[in-house]
């Protein structure tokens, strides 16, 4: 009998308190995995991928506002700019492209954007990488090219049941209550392949077309054929990189041009987004501390089992050590079980959480746009098994060496 | 250091106990509870050491295997005086020396017959799956091979005992009181198998009991009273 083979039988004796302890301590590595992923592919596509956009020429008021507002389709812009301001903004060299766009209505929950029929062609939601109509993509028809057209985002389409060909009438406002353009009835005629940012989760309409929605005034519609007179939520841009992907020094200097204009000011996704991820930052930090506490309970209740199981074996310990086993041998086995089960726990915590990563990146996908992939590794993965390894000999040690200090002729009578 | 035992053979001792004392504690209270002068067993001898329950025949057999250490004296087993070892070179010598049948409950639960008959030898370092086999049948357990302990009888279990004592060939063979629980007939036949497969693997039997029916089967029998005269002497611990 190997010493592996002695450890497995005596797992195998308490194996009811072993899998439970193993189980509830598999848990709290569960969430901490699938937290610590989650946490850290958004923060990674918040920070590196910015959804195709450098910066975002918008109306003075809150940065962190213009960025929820114009790339997470969530709250409201703080106000509108001159067309002018865009035209500026487009001749400076360190601009590649830039996308008007207007803001400020939905459908059924989600906004409505009205861009240029130029974004579809142009805009890349990642480096490389434009919106496709392509079926082979998951797309659906094609860009709209006139007024009174409109293209609806994957997830949209797919929440509202949107088909090319399909009829609707934006809303004038983003608030629950707030009245339809009941006159102006937009045609589907696409459905963007989905690109796991939330620009799928977007209606989105010429901006000429914004311009003549019903109600919007005379003056208003007058903007649509006079690009000049118009008014905008902002602009997206994107910028000159340098070598190695950052964005070009220059920005600055832009930067500090624009915020001197009174009316205007250039935000940076990537300067923002820290603020908006210590928002959020709470929900991961009282998850994470949940599975902290479940692995904390876990390693409790394997010291629990590991101690009632050394009373339970104090004879048979005893045995092995008259049949020629030192000391050392049951120190081993103890906290060889301790580390088996906490390993085991590992394993298993690892496994449920990439579980859940794969159970989850499809509805959270569809609810914010992010995209997560269970393949992903994240810190939390580096770190499980040692860590885990480390509780199983904090919790094993005692009972180790309870084992190790064990009088064998005692253990022959108990 | 060549001395004559009972069979008249001028060999060396495979026992060889001088002036051992053992002082055990009880509570607050010490004891003496072993004062031999002078005992020795030589090789291939089977010795069966009767005498009252609680007299200290299984103390002495505790001091032989190395699991307790003397208060004073020299006790040379094998060749190795165990007074001069420490734990783990003790635990070494039991685990290559010695084999051990107890009085009872002596197999460990969730391992099978055969297991349990390996685990004899696994500290040894010399597993022999086929010798641990044809013991068991030998010990007319051929069929009860992969049965946990809770499935055997008691003399099924103090069989594989038996068996689990000698897997490892040792030089000697430390039985304590191993047929207690067991009916006569059961009693005579693991005795019987006992002292064969000693003689069988060339072991040295030493045989504790106080069952007048086990010691008729052994030529040499120690009366425990004439080895062993601790004193009275009681000391109150501070």
């Amino acid at each position: 009998m190997s010493f592996l083979q002695i450890l497995l039988r005596s797992l195998r004796r308490h194996r009811l308190s072993g899998a439970l302890a193993l189980l509830s301590t598999a848990l709290g590595v569960a969430l901490i995995v699938a937290v610590v992923s989650f946490r850290e592919q958004s923060h990674r596509q918040f920070e590196t991928e910015g959804m195709g956009v450098d910066a975002i020429l918008a109306p003075r008021g809150s940065a962190l506002q213009v960025v929820l507002n114009s790339l997470y389709h969530l709250d409201e812009m703080p106000g509108t700019l001159p067309w002018r301001e865009y035209e500026r903004v487009r001749q400076d060299e360190l601009v590649v492209e830039a996308f008007p766009f207007a803001t400020g209505h939905s459908y059924s929950g989600f906004r409505v954007n009205a861009v240029e029929p130029r974004f579809f062609a142009r805009f890349e939601h990642r480096p490389g990488r434009g919106l496709s109509f392509a079926p082979e993509d998951g797309g659906q028809g094609r860009p709209f090219d006139a007024r009174g057209e409109a293209v609806a985002g994957w997830a949209a389409a797919r929440t509202l049941g949107l088909t090319v060909g399909q009829t609707f009438h934006p809303v004038h406002g983003v608030r629950a209550g707030d009245p339809p353009h009941a006159e102006d009835a937009l045609r589907i005629v696409g459905i963007m392949a989905p690109t796991g940012t939330p620009h799928d989760r977007v209606l989105y309409i010429p901006l000429a077309s914004f311009y003549t929605l019903g109600g919007h005034g005379e003056t208003v519609a007058r903007m649509a054929d006079h690009p000049g007179e118009r008014e905008i939520s902002g602009v997206y841009l994107r910028l000159r990189h340098i070598r190695g992907g950052a964005l070009h020094p220059g920005i600055q200097q832009l930067k500090y041009e624009v915020n001197r204009r009174p009316a205007v000011q250039l935000v940076v996704p990537n300067e923002v987004l820290p603020q908006l991820l210590d928002i959020i930052g709470w929900a991961d930090r009282v998850l994470f501390l949940l599975g902290t506490l479940v692995i904390g309970l876990g390693g409790a209740f394997l010291f629990v089992v590991l101690v009632t199981a050394l009373r339970e074996q104090r004879r048979d310990l005893a045995l092995l050590r008259m049949l020629g086993a030192g000391r050392k041998t049951v120190f081993g086995l103890i906290l060889a079980q301790a580390l088996l089960l906490s390993l085991g726990s590992a394993i298993l915590g690892l496994a449920a959480g990439h579980a859940v990563i794969a159970w989850g990146s499809q509805a959270v996908a569809q609810e914010t746009g992010l995209r997560f992939s269970e393949g992903f590794l994240s810190t939390a993965d580096v770190w499980t098994i040692p860590a885990m390894l480390v509780l199983g000999a904090v919790a094993g040690l005692f009972p180790a060496v309870q084992a190790y200090r064990m009088d064998v002729l005692e253990g022959l009578r108990a | 250091m060549v001395q004559a035992g009972n069979t008249g053979a001028e060999v060396s001792p495979i026992i060889e106990v001088r002036d051992l004392k053992v002082k055990l504690a009880h509570g607050t209270a010490a004891s003496w509870v072993l004062d031999i002068p002078h005992w020795n067993v030589h090789p291939g001898e089977q010795a069966a050491l009767f005498g009252r329950s609680g007299c200290g025949k299984s103390t002495l057999l505790h001091v032989l295997s190395g699991v307790l250490m003397p208060t004073s004296g020299s006790v040379r087993v094998c060749g190795t005086d165990l007074t001069t070892l420490d734990e783990a070179k003790r635990d070494a010598f039991r685990a290559h020396k010695i084999g051990y049948v107890f009085q009872n409950l002596n197999l460990l639960p969730g391992y099978t017959a055969l297991e349990n008959v390996l685990l004899g030898a696994s500290f040894s370092g010399r597993v022999d799956r086929a010798k641990a086999v044809s013991l068991l049948k030998a010990m007319d357990l051929a069929d009860r091979l992969n049965q946990p302990p809770n499935a055997l009888s008691l003399g099924e279990q103090q069989r594989v005992a038996v068996a689990r004592a000698l897997v490892k060939e040792p030089e000697l063979v430390l039985a304590d009181e191993p047929t207690a629980s067991l009916d006569p007939r059961n009693s005579a036949r693991v005795i019987d198998l006992l002292q064969a497969a000693c003689r069988g693997c060339g072991s040295t039997l030493v045989l504790v009991t106080h069952e007048p029916e086990v010691l008729t089967r052994f030529e040499r029998q120690v009366p425990f009273r004439d080895l062993n005269r601790p004193g009275e002497e009681v000391e109150r611990r501070r």
